[in-house]
């Protein structure tokens, strides 16, 4: 049962949120999350492409997953497009590379595009606090061998203790579980524009559903100007403000944040 | 000390309170796909169609660089094709250069080299680098794409000369694969001087030297350097020298860490001004004339942006704006976006913009003021559409505003904008047979001729001028315009997928807002029984009017919608079957309740933009089901679900009670349209209204089999509808009665919890 309340103060409040305790207890699992990324911060937020300046945030609790690259597969050439914007954080914050993978229409997702494209992934890992890489690729059916090809190649290259991130639909983690067996330590499900299919997966996470993939069970992505509400408890929050992060966004995320758990 | 097992009990509950929190304990705050009638800051029409002058209806909330287009063709002057493409990457953002040879002269590079033989297998070159140590996450191009064309070309002449084998060019080649390994900006590896007989060989190795020191940053050494070589006449380097150790110190000044100060070094800066102006001025460094021109216009833009934009003020009235006109409108929109302002194309942009802005007062009776004196003086369109959209109908110079905008034609680029300004005005100063007269005319168009967003506004001031129910009927439904928000930056774009946009009438706000608020029961039935509604609007309205006939007890008017619901929803009249036939007041009131609890889309009031996307029957996961306590009238629907705005539902208030009735309605109907929102507004949020109706009626009617059913529904309705502080105990009332009462129905083992 999903545990939606609107009762709102006091000992009614307590009572309301200890009766649903005691129903979802049974009924909730802790998520498996991969011990490699056991001691990431419990919220990242997604820094693209623009002057980004998070001085602001609590290192303590926050990270900040920053979109370093841009891997662009055309013909049978990579193009490599690093991050042209600056990116001011406190100097303990942990990081995360972002690397958006985009194809254009003719790519052949050779052999070598694969081996380019993961070293340029893997040379993110070096860079001074990266403690984990992201890739974010929105991969049709037809490429999903180059894909995992590519993740094969760059968990060799980074070697066991890097974690490896990717962003996932949220198809990816109900029903289409091909990333069950990819050499990952996280897909985080992206939970927000997702256009027709918003209401039906909403729908089954608010009636108790969880995702199938259990790399998909220790995160959400989530957008700051979308609601909350139906998304399980207790994962990492991925965190996407359309526009640079401000003083009103971290309010406001700051504010989600402590409702939401 | 020992705890009490009260504490110890206390403190297990925190901890469990603590460790298990629920999905989500706050009022939702859904972002939605509405409706939107006009585009907030962009033209009606495509980008292509606005840069080739067909401009809609300016407003003031366009973005400017969309205005200074806007300016150029009210000037009277277009865009060729390519100066077209080039506004079209401004608009999208795509200024930022993306390097497409880049891959290609890298490669371009190492295949000549590799054809030297033995030599060491071609480093690895990243031709970008950090900014600076403390961002290595921020780099920029250091080695362009001609870099690598002009290592290449070299090297083939040098071979020419020299012979590819020979020591001379594997002793060349090694120089150059220094001068590349500094291109990431980690390297350092400078090239040594050379010793060799032959001139040509140890002035490119000075070269090879100064520009090693520039990509490895050592700027005021490759300065030196390029100096130097600039003096040496042997050097075929000599001409590029000084422009090159200009560059050296541009790249210098603006490699500065971010958010450490300020965004350049103004010292180093100024001096390659300095420098660059000597080059341009001396006729015998023709060749570097643009180059420098381009990088002191870089140089100006950050160190005197107030003559600048007076340059750009200029450069778009020109017929030709010539051919860095992409990075100049760049300039030009990011200084007018600093505030800056010199000449009539930039003054004119911010004071159109400050006088429809929701600025101050003062303000912007200031940019009015201003606007019609600048029409006075200069007569000109861009001016004349200021003032038009800066004046009310007190401005004294209004008849001889209105006059100027009767002569412009109809070929005009600002034709529509200046008769759209110019009806608000007629509008608001009376004129209404006229003015509904033009608009008839204007919206009977064709699309091409008059945009979605264009169309959408001129009929918004119609609606305000309609003569009859069936006026106000025909006017009623707008179609959006395609839109949708770009994913990265947040903004209302123009969609071009079928998927988010509606084609569908819909009500607009006036609309929504007049026939939720100022038509009475009368009138809305006979908008239900109208044709003039498309079919959906239609039955919007039919069952709209059915929910608010019930919440007013007016039992009479509701039988009156069983023929238009018959027609337009034949399951939910058939559904409503028990209340058509009952003849027991107390039971067909019940009956009726029933019916909206078993369909979460029943509200009484009609919807504003989009339809409810759950189905009526359906509960909806954004929490869209049944109404809240203003009954649909006040702020959006996703406002008031905002976790800004949880306490809405405690009390509505009308934000606009003043909201003016059309003219056409009677005395007689504005009276009761009056009483029947008073009453609306006392019936307050759905779920707290229905759980008191059907306790009462169950209190009366215990034995009713229904009863169970609709006291199970009514607590649904308590966790899915809007609520406020009184709901949680109807909500426990409701559970408890159905508990005590009946606690052997299915409907109570269905019901597990309150709310």
């Amino acid at each position: 049962m999903p545990a939606e309340s609107c009762v709102k103060t006091g000992a009614r409040r307590i009572a309301t949120i200890f009766a649903c305790c005691i129903v979802i207890l049974p009924l909730r699992s802790l998520p498996r999350d991969s011990n490699r990324l056991s001691k990431l911060p419990q919220y990242v937020l997604w820094a693209w492409e623009r002057p980004e300046d998070l001085r602001f945030i609590n290192p303590q609790d926050t990270a900040v997953a920053f979109l370093s690259n841009t891997i662009h597969l055309r013909d049978d050439h990579v193009l490599v497009r690093p991050r042209f914007q600056p990116l001011l954080v406190p100097k303990a914050a942990e990081l995360i590379a972002v690397i958006r993978i985009e194809t254009e229409p003719h790519a052949t997702l050779s052999r070598r595009q694969i081996e380019q494209s993961a070293a340029a992934v893997a040379r993110n890992a070096s860079l001074p606090r990266v403690v984990a890489v992201q890739i974010d690729f929105d991969a049709t059916r037809s490429q999903r061998d180059f894909y995992r090809a590519l993740l094969v190649d760059v968990r060799e290259r980074l070697g066991p203790e890097t974690p490896i991130s990717i962003t996932a639909l949220a198809s990816w983690c109900f029903d289409d579980n091909w990333i069950s067996d990819l050499p990952i330590d996280e897909a985080v499900p992206m939970l927000f524009r997702m256009g027709a299919d918003r209401g039906e997966i909403l729908a089954r996470l608010n009636s108790g559903h969880d995702f199938r993939s259990a790399a998909c069970k220790g995160s959400l992505g989530v957008s700051i100007d979308e609601p909350w509400t139906s998304l399980p408890a207790g994962r990492r929050l991925y965190v996407f403000q359309a526009g640079p992060w401000t003083a009103h966004a971290e309010a406001t995320f700051v504010w989600k944040a402590s409702t939401w758990r | 000390m020992a705890l009490r097992p009260s504490s110890r009990a206390l403190l297990l509950l925190v901890a469990l309170i603590v460790l298990i929190t629920p999905n989500a304990t706050y009022s939702c705050g859904p972002f939605l796909f509405s409706a939107i009638f006009v585009y907030k800051d962009r033209p009606d029409d495509r980008d292509e169609d606005f840069a080739a002058g067909k401009l809609g209806i300016l407003r003031p909330e366009f973005r400017q660089s969309y205005l200074v287009i806007a300016y150029r063709y009210l000037s009277g002057l277009t865009l060729d094709a390519e100066q077209r493409e080039a506004v079209g990457d401004v608009w999208r953002h795509n200024v930022v250069p993306e390097h497409p040879d880049l891959e290609a002269a890298i490669a371009g590079w190492r295949k000549a080299r590799d054809a030297a033989p033995g030599l060491p297998a071609a480093p690895e070159v990243s031709p970008y680098a950090a900014v600076s140590p403390d961002q290595p996450y921020f780099e920029y191009l250091n080695c362009p794409g001609d870099a690598f064309q002009n290592a290449a070309r070299t090297l083939a002449d040098r071979a020419s000369r020299f012979g590819i084998t020979s020591d001379n060019m594997r002793e060349w080649i090694s120089g150059q694969d220094a001068v590349f390994a500094n291109c990431g900006g980690r390297a350092h590896a400078i090239p040594a001087a050379l010793d060799s007989s032959e001139a040509l060989l140890r002035v490119d190795r000075a070269y090879q030297i100064a520009a090693a020191h520039f990509y490895a940053r050592d700027f005021d050494e490759a300065a030196a350097d390029f100096e130097a070589i600039a003096k040496d006449r042997s050097s075929p380097w000599k001409d590029a020298g000084l422009y090159l150790a200009a560059r050296a110190l541009v790249r210098k000044a603006s490699l500065v860490s971010p958010g450490n100060g300020p965004p350049f070094d103004r010292t180093t800066i100024l001096e390659a001004q300095r420098r660059l102006e000597a080059i341009v001025a001396d006729p015998a460094s023709g060749a570097y004339h643009r180059a420098a021109h381009r990088l002191i216009n870089y140089i100006r833009f950050r160190t005197e942006p107030q003559k600048r934009v007076a340059e750009l003020d200029h450069m778009i009235l020109q017929p030709n704006p010539g051919e860095s006109f992409q990075q100049d409108l760049w300039d030009y929109v990011v200084l007018l976006s600093h505030g800056e302002q010199s000449g009539d194309p930039s003054t004119w942009v911010q004071n159109f913009q400050t006088a429809g802005r929701n600025s101050p007062g003062v303000i912007r009776v200031q940019a009015a003021k201003v606007a019609v004196s600048n029409w006075r003086e200069t007569k000109s369109l861009p001016w004349l559409i200021a003032a038009l959209a800066a004046s009310d109908a007190y401005n004294p110079e209004l008849p001889s505003l209105l006059m100027a905008a009767r002569e412009i034609p109809r070929s005009s680029a600002g034709y529509l904008t200046v008769r759209y300004y110019a009806l608000r005005l007629m509008i608001s100063s009376g004129q209404s047979d006229a003015s509904r007269k033009e608009l008839d005319t204007l919206l009977s168009g064709s699309p091409s001729d008059v945009p979605r967003g264009s169309r959408n506004l001129l009929n918004e001031k119609r609606l305000e001028l309609t003569t009859s129910l069936n006026d106000f009927l025909q006017h009623a439904p707008e179609t959006p315009v395609p839109a949708e928000l770009d994913f990265n930056t947040g903004e209302e774009v123009m969609s071009h997928s079928e998927q988010t946009t509606s084609a569908e009438p819909l009500f607009n706000r006036y609309a929504a807002e007049t026939l939720t608020k100022r038509l009475s029961v009368t009138d809305l039935i006979r908008a239900a029984e109208s044709p003039l509604l498309p079919q959906p609007l239609r039955r919007e309205v039919a069952r709209s009017t059915w929910v608010r006939t019930i919440l007013l007890n007016d039992l009479n008017s509701a039988e009156r919608l069983q023929a238009p619901l018959q027609e337009l929803d034949p399951s939910l009249w058939k559904m409503m079957q028990p209340f058509w036939s009952a003849t027991d007041v107390a039971e067909k009131h019940f009956a009726a309740l029933f019916v909206i609890l078993s369909n979460p889309g029943m509200r009484p009031s009609a919807r504003e933009g989009s339809l409810r996307t759950a189905t009526l029957g359906e509960i909806d996961n954004y929490r869209d089901n049944w109404w809240c306590a203003d009954i649909g009238a006040g702020s959006s629907w996703s406002q008031n679900y905002s976790e800004y705005n949880q306490d809405f539902n405690l009390k509505f208030v009308d934000r606009d009670p003043d909201f003016l009735f059309p003219a056409w309605i009677t005395d007689t109907n504005k009276a009761a349209a009056r009483s029947e929102w008073a009453n609306l507004t006392a019936v307050g949020t759905a779920p707290n209204y229905l759980v008191n109706q059907v306790l009462a009626y169950a209190q009366q009617h215990p034995q009713d089999p229904l009863v169970p059913e609709a006291l199970y529904l009514s607590v649904r309705s308590t966790r899915f509808g809007c609520t406020n502080a009184e709901t949680s105990g109807l909500s426990k009332a409701a559970y408890q009665f159905l508990h005590e009462r009946y606690p052997q129905n299915e409907w109570t083992s269905k019901t597990k919890y309150y709310y």
